[in-house]
């Protein structure tokens, strides 16, 4: 048999990695080593930036929904044109989503603590930026009759989730643990298509994992009175919030800032008055106005989840953004006993306050 | 196998290798995107010896047996009726060509519906991806006995099953063996596309585990290269059988 | 090992009235065998030339019990062939051999068929393959053989349940002249030792006359008997028989009756 022919083979291979690196490279510069916030002061509101719009992509990880109300309203009323922003968004769903923002191929994302902190321990660079659910919307729920009230009266229960992964799973075993339980001690039932809301109301299953917005106040709507199990009074953990890498952080700072004072000013407004908000979504959506009813009971549920549990009562003791530094220290120690973060990261490496709006 | 053909499976292992180390460094992928492959063998090594990998594999391979067996036993049974029986070939093809057109991705969500989260359901989709290849090479392998060998088994007065077992079975096995290559590399994919629809553990699982809640890149390439060695190991099984059971002819 | 051999072979086959009929789809049926007669004594060998189609490989089918005459009977011995049988063998124009099975496998077939033992199987295999000479290539494949060797080995096959009645279908045609004289001979030879009834197909009129007692003429199709040449050659034959005048005279006469019907391929 001939020997093969190397330098054929080398050339070959370098042929193709070339030809795979024009295809494949598009994406940004190689993100630095360097992770270290910058421990700058939060930066002040600008006077309307000069120069042509700064282009950001916004990754919003679901489909259309009212619960995107801010960010509909802040487009509609012109807040990210004020801060010279050119913002589009991909408002589907996207299981990548992380990974993209990390590499910046998404200039911004919305994620959890349950997701930044073991891609941070894993190398991802990301940086949370501002808060937009002060509660961990994930909760447990089931119908009030089943006589559930809290995560003890779980045991031996059968639980509905869409899988054992994600910021549910994390939630669900921080509920448990709290009461001295473990997965192995309730009847988990998987529903790969998210189907846990509807086996709840069939009486498929005693409780399930959702969304405080969602099947809880679907469950309500159709007459049956519901329970819920917040992880809020147990555990902080980080609710979902803006999230961009830390090279999009430095190179586009400015962008950034004036997206995160944006998207928090209309978090306001609707706070204020959530009809605007409604009147947004339908707007940008025009669905959803089949069943005003539905969509308003959800965004109610959507803004109480903003607003952090102790502070509901005085929407403006905590501003709309604010990052709850020991809750992140919190949710790294609790999940680092769950073995989740394999490199131990640190608030700092975490989070930045420096595209808040000062106060 | 020949110490030239070893040597040329390593050099080609060798640069395939290269050919994605050189992607990674000349395109500047960053690990959690596109980890380089010493990384991923790190993380495969690791992903062993703690003991991450081998219960998801285990899950996997009793997933693919039972399925293998379920899917080759129906197909060799149906592939011979419809070898021996135009009336069978009428009624039963139809659904058996819809069924293999319709996308298992499709299908198998509606399967772990019907069959629960269980080990059914992957038995079930596994088997049922199986089938086809198997079901095919058997109708086509059986039809090939030659007509001339069949009137000789008839001369001697062989009854319908030893013209089954001394005829018909040895003359279709290299085509049945064919359909087995195509079906074990389609079984791995039925186990996975199965625990995708729905499982709490298995190498599907753990690529899901791996890129969406533990952002462990490395890892989630080490269980794709763990799948892959796993559609390999039951090639060459079917490779090693083919040589045992038709030898020279 | 000859005790076995030597058991009383041969047996009176009777062919009476055989039609067959071979249904057409859009056509009217086709006769392959009309009102066709034969009979042949027990040790006594008949070799059946005829034109192409004129049914003489459907006759041997019927003979061998493989083929249900639309009309008519065949017996051996009186009794009725209604299927194959034990006591008909028939050797095919190709060898028929299976390819995965190495030689002597191939020749223990019937015996195993019939639910032979191993041991009993293995003697009578290993006197097969002596027989007929192919003892040294027991463990090859038919693929590794001569074309020579493999009719052997089918004819050994043919041979290992010991049948009263041989019937062969143009065996050496797919052979070269030299090789086909040479087993003509053997041919001879085996039977001689146990004096079974054959009836042989052939296309050589050389081949028929140094192997048959009669040599039986057939019409074109629809078959029928056109003439029956008596052979007058003593036994043993051997190739210098065709040099006889006797036997040019019996030449002369296939030779015309067949060329009254359709001519025969040279």
């Amino acid at each position: 048999m001939r020997p093969l022919p190397l330098g054929r083979s080398l050339v070959t291979a370098v042929a193709v990695a070339l030809v795979a690196v024009a295809c494949g490279s598009g994406a940004t510069p190689s993100p630095s080593a360097s992770e270290a916030a910058a421990s700058g002061s939060p930066s002040a509101p600008s006077a309307t930036p000069s120069g042509p719009p700064t282009k950001l992509t916004v990754g919003l990880g679901y489909i259309p929904s009212v619960q995107f109300a801010q960010f509909y309203l802040a487009d509609q009323a012109g807040y990210y044109k004020d801060e010279n922003l050119d913002v589009t968004f991909q408002n589907e769903i996207d299981a990548n989503l992380v990974p993209k923002v990390g590499q910046g191929q998404v200039d911004i994302g919305i994620s959890d603590g349950t997701s930044v902190i073991p891609a941070v321990s894993q190398g991802i660079p990301l940086k949370y930026v501002a808060t937009i659910y002060g509660q961990f919307p994930s909760i447990v729920f089931g119908k009030e009759s089943s006589g559930i009230s809290s995560a003890a009266g779980l045991k031996g229960k059968s639980i509905g989730i869409p899988g054992r992964y994600g910021s549910s799973w994390v939630m669900l075993q921080a509920l448990l643990s709290s009461a001295k339980l473990t997965p192995d001690d309730v009847k988990i039932v998987e529903y790969p298509d998210f189907g846990q809301g509807a086996a709840v109301a069939q009486g498929a299953v005693d409780a399930a994992t959702g969304f405080a917005n969602n099947e809880p106040v679907q469950l309500e709507l159709s007459g049956t009175p519901a329970f819920v199990l917040h992880i809020d009074d147990i555990t902080a953990l980080p609710g979902p919030g803006l999230i961009v890498s830390t090279a999009t952080a430095s190179s586009k700072h400015d962008a950034v800032a004036g997206f995160v004072r944006a998207t928090l000013k209309a978090m306001g407004d609707i706070v204020a008055n959530p009809q605007v908000g409604l009147d947004a979504a339908v707007k940008a959506v025009p669905d959803l106005g089949q069943d005003t009813a539905t969509q308003k009971a959800i965004l109610d549920a959507t803004i109480a989840t903003w607003l952090p549990a102790s502070k509901s009562a005085s929407p403006v003791a905590t501003p709309l953004g604010a990052i709850d530094r020991d809750g992140w220290q919190a949710s790294i120690d609790y999940m680092t006993t769950l073995g989740l973060v394999p490199t131990p990261v640190t608030v700092d490496q975490l989070v930045s306050e420096e595209f808040l709006p000062t106060p | 196998m020949t110490r030239t053909a070893a040597l040329s499976v390593a050099a080609s292992f060798a640069i395939f290798l290269l050919v994605w180390k050189a992607i990674v460094v000349i395109g500047g992928y960053p690990p959690f995107i596109l980890p380089p492959p010493e990384s991923v063998a790190a993380r495969f090594v690791q992903g062993w010896t703690d003991g991450v990998i081998a219960p998801h594999a285990w899950s996997t391979l009793v997933e693919i047996a039972l399925g293998l067996t379920v899917g080759t036993l129906v197909g060799l049974v149906v592939g011979y009726g419809l070898a021996r029986s135009a009336a069978v070939e009428r009624v039963v093809s139809p659904y058996i060509v819809a069924a293999q057109a319709t996308p298992i991705l499709a299908l198998a969500p509606l399967l772990a519906l019907w069959f629960g989260p269980g080990l059914t359901s992957k038995v079930v989709i596994c088997g049922l991806i199986v089938f086809f290849p198997i079901a095919v090479s058997t109708m086509v392998g059986i039809r090939s006995v030659d007509a001339g060998l069949l009137e000789m088994a008839r001369s001697f007065r062989a009854t319908r099953r030893q013209v089954l077992t001394t005829l018909e079975i040895p003359a279709a096995l290299p085509s049945i063996l064919g359909g087995m290559r195509v079906g074990v590399t389609l079984a791995v994919v039925g186990a996975i596309v199965g625990e995708w629809a729905g499982a709490d553990r298995g190498l599907g699982v753990l690529v899901n585990l791996a890129r969406g809640s533990l952002f462990d890149i490395p890892l989630m390439f080490a269980t794709l290269v763990t799948i892959a060695l796993l559609g390999i190991a039951l090639y060459l099984v079917v490779v090693v059988l083919e040589r045992r059971l038709v030898g020279v002819r | 090992m000859t005790a076995a051999a030597a058991v009383a072979a041969g047996g009176r086959l009777v062919a009476s009235g055989i039609d067959v009929r071979f249904p057409r789809r859009g056509d009217t049926p086709l006769d392959a065998l009309q009102g066709f007669d034969l009979a042949v004594d027990s040790g006594e060998i008949v070799a059946l030339i005829g034109p192409n189609g004129c049914g003489k490989s459907t006759f041997l089918r019927v003979a061998s019990g493989l083929l249900a005459p639309d009309a008519g009977t065949v017996t051996l011995d009186g009794d009725a062939i209604r299927g194959p049988d034990p006591r008909i063998g028939l050797v095919f124009q190709e060898p028929r051999l299976l390819p995965w099975r190495s030689v002597a496998d191939n020749v223990a077939y019937p015996l195993e068929l019939a639910g032979w033992p191993k041991e009993r199987r293995a003697a009578r295999v290993a006197e097969l393959l002596d027989l007929v000479g192919v003892a040294d290539a027991r463990e090859s494949r038919p693929s590794q053989l001569s074309g020579g060797q493999r009719q052997r080995a089918a004819i050994a096959r043919t041979l290992a349940l010991e049948p009263r009645v041989l019937l062969l279908d143009e065996p050496f045609s797919a052979l070269d002249a030299l090789t086909r004289e040479r087993l003509n001979l053997e041919m001879l030879a085996l039977w001689a030792r146990t004096r079974p009834t054959i009836v042989i197909v052939t296309h050589s009129i050389p081949e028929a006359i140094l192997l048959a007692d009669r040599v039986v003429v057939m019409t074109p199709r629809p078959g029928r008997v056109a003439a029956i040449v008596p052979i007058d050659a003593p036994r043993p034959r051997s190739l210098d028989v065709l040099d006889r005048a006797v036997v040019s005279d019996a030449a002369a006469q296939i030779r015309a009756h067949l060329e009254g019907g359709e001519t025969l391929a040279a």
